[in-house]
């Protein structure tokens, strides 16, 4: 029997930060509650690609978080 | 049009001032530059940069939209603006250093709130906007009025150590409501910012405005660019073609 590999990586652009989480599907939302980051302020990338809150990450994702700035 | 044509269109007093800028642009890049209208929206700590260099570098027409004063506060990435100038309207102040600087770009300063109905008053005729905002509320405002007038919008923001700038052109691009949708529109705390960031990145835009008049290069269609003041790297997000459904439409 074959044991999958189950994380999802995570590049965090502000700190710099690679994290792998341990897990199979999560949504945006909880993906960003995990981290410890707002939803209103970051911008989740998979593949190029805007993800939202709902969306789902599966494993052997890699996505992009960015923390988006409002000030000018 | 043919160079020589082009230089015999600008005056000895314009040849001189941007004698180290047309070897590089040419007399017809010049030109381009001497017909083109930009919208700032904002006078702030991107907008006291983008000003400037759009003035110095000889944009014809600058229309620039702000209804603040200048506040102590404001005098540490602001350049725009001086001590003694505390309590003055940044458009006013600011229109007298640019003229200063060079008298011969037409600068129209607007004193407003900015709305969707001002810049409805000042879009047309308009080559690029220029986002200088410091709320997603007010640039959601601009985006959908922009977007409506098919112009494209140079954003950026900035905060703490932070960046990011992308270009946003309508046929070729999903609308800035779209990409950075979530964000909450609500969101218009305080800005905090090392002093360096704002300028960084309002260069950066006008550097785009640029490339977008002069047809040079390749202007940040569907890519973000995230500067981090503290990495000696730049990132640069590469965005694929986004399902906006109706969130662009009017």
């Amino acid at each position: 029997m074959v044991m999958r590999v189950v994380v999802i990586r995570v590049k965090i652009l502000e700190t710099n930060q690679q994290v792998e989480l341990d897990v199979k599907s999560t949504t945006v939302r909880e993906l960003l509650l995990r981290l410890g980051l707002t939803l209103s302020e970051h911008i989740v990338f998979k593949n190029g690609e805007v993800i939202t809150e709902d969306d789902i990450v599966e494993d052997n994702s890699e996505v992009v978080v960015f923390t988006v700035k409002s000030g000018g | 049009m043919d160079s020589l044509e082009a230089c015999s269109e600008l005056t000895s007093e314009e040849l001189e001032r941007y004698s180290r800028q047309i070897p590089v642009i040419g007399c017809s890049g010049q030109l381009v530059l001497k017909k083109s209208r930009i919208l700032v929206a904002g006078v702030g700590g991107l907008g006291s940069i983008v000003l400037y260099y759009l003035v110095a570098a000889g944009v014809g027409e600058v229309v620039f939209i702000d209804d603040g004063v200048v506040e102590l506060s404001n005098l540490q990435r602001q350049i725009l603006y001086s001590t003694g100038e505390i309590g003055e309207s940044k458009v006013l102040v600011a229109e007298r250093k640019l003229r200063a600087l060079n008298p011969g770009v037409k600068l129209v300063p607007v004193q407003a709130v900015i709305s969707e109905s001002t810049l409805e008053e000042h879009i047309r005729g308009v080559d690029v906007v220029i986002d200088a905002l410091d709320n997603w509320e007010t640039r959601f405002i601009l985006d959908r009025v922009a977007w409506r007038h098919w112009k494209p919008l140079v954003h950026a923001g900035v905060g703490e150590y932070y960046g990011q700038l992308t270009v946003i052109k309508r046929g070729v691009t999903p609308c800035l409501r779209c990409l950075f949708r979530g964000v909450g529109s609500s969101s218009r705390g305080r800005v905090v910012v090392l002093a360096t960031i704002p300028g960084l990145l309002g260069l950066l835009e006008v550097n785009e405005a640029f490339k977008i008049l002069l047809g040079i290069g390749e202007p940040m269609y569907n890519k973000i660019l995230v500067f981090n003041g503290k990495k000696p790297s730049i990132d640069v997000i590469e965005v694929k073609a986004l399902d906006c459904g109706d969130i662009c439409s009017d």
